[in-house]
């Protein structure tokens, strides 16, 4: 396999717009992927678009109004994990040597969506769907298990929230950048208890795009090589094979596949980028990742230590909770900011001398299985 | 005319076929391994044998989880409440609980019960289970 580099990243502008097109959102991110890679259009040999609140061949209705046409392209979709699936589907073209040079797009439309301001449900025929199941209600149920094993409080659930907004304040490109305080999240409107409307992330419309290439290819554009050294994207194992719901086994197992491919540990991560559509489930994150040891993720979120400053920042950029959740998108985007904070460009967010940072993201609900697709990226400098 | 005409009444179905008998869950436990599933499946995958027994569980259960969910969804107007609870028998079932949802603790009993969930456009009530606190 052949190292694969990061080359350009770009991001739309994210909120509710929903005057705007798919495509002018799509492009937007494009374009801006393309100026920071400082390639043409015509150079991009392949490309892979993800999408969940679908239409028709979306990668292509981007592409056109950008040059892009007459190559290969596919559209993928794996719920909130769908942008870095594309992202992994194209690391494999790269690694595999089919192409030297691709793009990966995630793109999202909320407000236009058929679950604009709505519960987001599982599939339409899904069993625990019809019987009421919903995505915050998911995490619910994971957050009560939660409190009842690990003596978490609403509170700490509240702290996650804070933490990501305290950070997204810092980026122009967040879609709420507004500070709060543990009260304000805790009071906030019920959604799914202990679940908070606070606690979500919001109704976001935006798009991501990333350039990978070979390392020979990114070598007569740059000097700073940012590399993709691990990758990995899972699906969910069984729901009966789990004892309880505080853990994503299949997002610790996708995290320890891309360590092992990457060489390295949790220990050696600088920066983390994760999942946070709902608070509480950032604490669980924290030990299927590593970042701790099983049954400490409250006493590491209480220390400060993923905070911006502290020795692991999780969601610098503010997370799915302040930067916005265009689904679709925001698996590429995370992966897009680390690369940020490995060049030394993330602005006012920067974590000091980042050298290793991790892109996870988590996706989809059904009856019978843990969950949909868990992906991990590891990018080095 | 036709609005002048008696109100047809539909028969009632359940939200899917295979997942109800006589008021209980049909579950399957592996011969291989004896693990108990629900909805019953084709076969063990964990252990790739296809020895399924299909038996029906108890109808007391001890709450999981839960969750109060106050907006609406397809079929539920808010407040309503759902979770998971464990059988006896070793599996884990999801599905609504009936009541108000203030008075809910994990390890507390519930018994299952088979009930009309809702109603569709055409008429046709849907059965379900769901979960009722036992005092």
């Amino acid at each position: 396999m052949r190292n694969v580099c990061v080359l350009g990243v770009g991001q739309s502008v994210f909120g509710k717009f929903p005057d705007r097109s798919v495509a002018s959102l799509g492009c937007e991110a494009a374009l801006a992927a393309l100026a920071d890679a400082n390639i043409e259009a015509r150079q991009i040999q392949t490309a892979y678009a993800s999408r969940l609140y679908s239409d028709m061949i979306t990668a292509q209705t981007i592409l056109k109004d950008i040059g892009i046409v007459g190559i290969e392209m596919a559209n993928i979709e794996n719920a909130c994990a769908g942008g870095s699936t594309a992202v992994r589907q194209l690391w494999k073209d790269v690694a595999a040597g089919f192409v030297d040079v691709g793009i990966a797009l995630g793109v999202e439309s909320m407000t236009t969506s058929p679950v604009a301001g709505k519960l987001i449900p599982p599939s339409d025929d899904d069993l625990e769907g019809l019987l009421g199941m919903a995505m915050p209600s998911v995490f619910a149920l994971s957050a009560r298990r939660l409190m009842e094993t690990h003596g978490a409080t609403v509170e700490d659930f509240a702290l996650v929230s804070v933490k990501a907004h305290d950070a997204g304040l810092l980026n122009p490109q967040a879609q709420y950048r507004k500070k709060f305080t543990i009260e304000q999240v805790v009071n906030s409107r019920m959604i799914s208890d202990p679940i908070t409307l606070l606690q979500c992330c919001p109704n976001t419309d935006g798009a991501a795009a990333i350039i990978l290439c070979s390392e020979e290819f990114a070598r007569r554009y740059t000097s700073k090589l940012i590399r993709i050294t691990g990758s990995a994207v899972l699906s969910g194992d069984y729901f009966d094979k789990k004892e309880d719901l505080t853990s994503f086994t299949f997002g610790a197992k996708a995290a320890a596949k891309a360590y092992e491919m990457a060489g390295v540990g949790p220990e050696d991560l600088d920066v983390v980028e994760i999942h946070d559509a709902f608070a509480s489930e950032e604490i669980i994150h924290y030990e299927d990742l590593g970042l701790c040891a099983r049954g400490d993720g409250i006493s590491l979120l209480r220390s400060g230590a993923t905070s911006l400053g502290g020795r692991i920042p999780v969601n610098p950029s503010g997370g799915l909770l302040s930067l916005g959740h265009p689904l679709s998108a925001s698996g590429v985007r995370n992966i897009c900011e680390i690369t940020h904070h490995l060049r030394g460009t993330a602005g006012d967010r920067q974590t000091p001398n980042a050298k290793v940072g991790l892109a996870q993201m988590l996706g989809g609900s059904a009856a019978g299985l843990e969950s949909g697709a868990a992906a991990v990226h590891i990018l080095t400098a | 005319m036709n609005e002048l005409l008696p109100e047809k009444k539909q028969a009632p179905r359940p939200v899917r076929e295979g997942l109800y008998r006589g008021g209980q869950l049909i579950a399957g436990r592996s011969r291989a391994s004896g693990r108990v599933f629900f909805p019953k499946p084709l076969k063990d995958f964990q252990t790739n044998t296809d020895t399924i027994s299909e038996f029906v569980l108890g109808s007391e259960c001890k709450l999981f989880s839960f969750t109060t969910v106050h907006m609406k969804t397809l079929h539920f107007d808010p407040p309503y409440s759902i979770g998971y609870v464990d059988f006896p028998e070793g599996v884990r079932v999801f599905g609504p609980i009936a009541g108000n949802g203030h008075d809910l603790k994990i390890g507390m009993k519930l018994k299952v019960e088979i009930a009309p969930l809702w109603t569709e456009e055409d008429g046709t009530p849907i059965l379900g289970h769901r979960f009722v606190p036992v005092d």
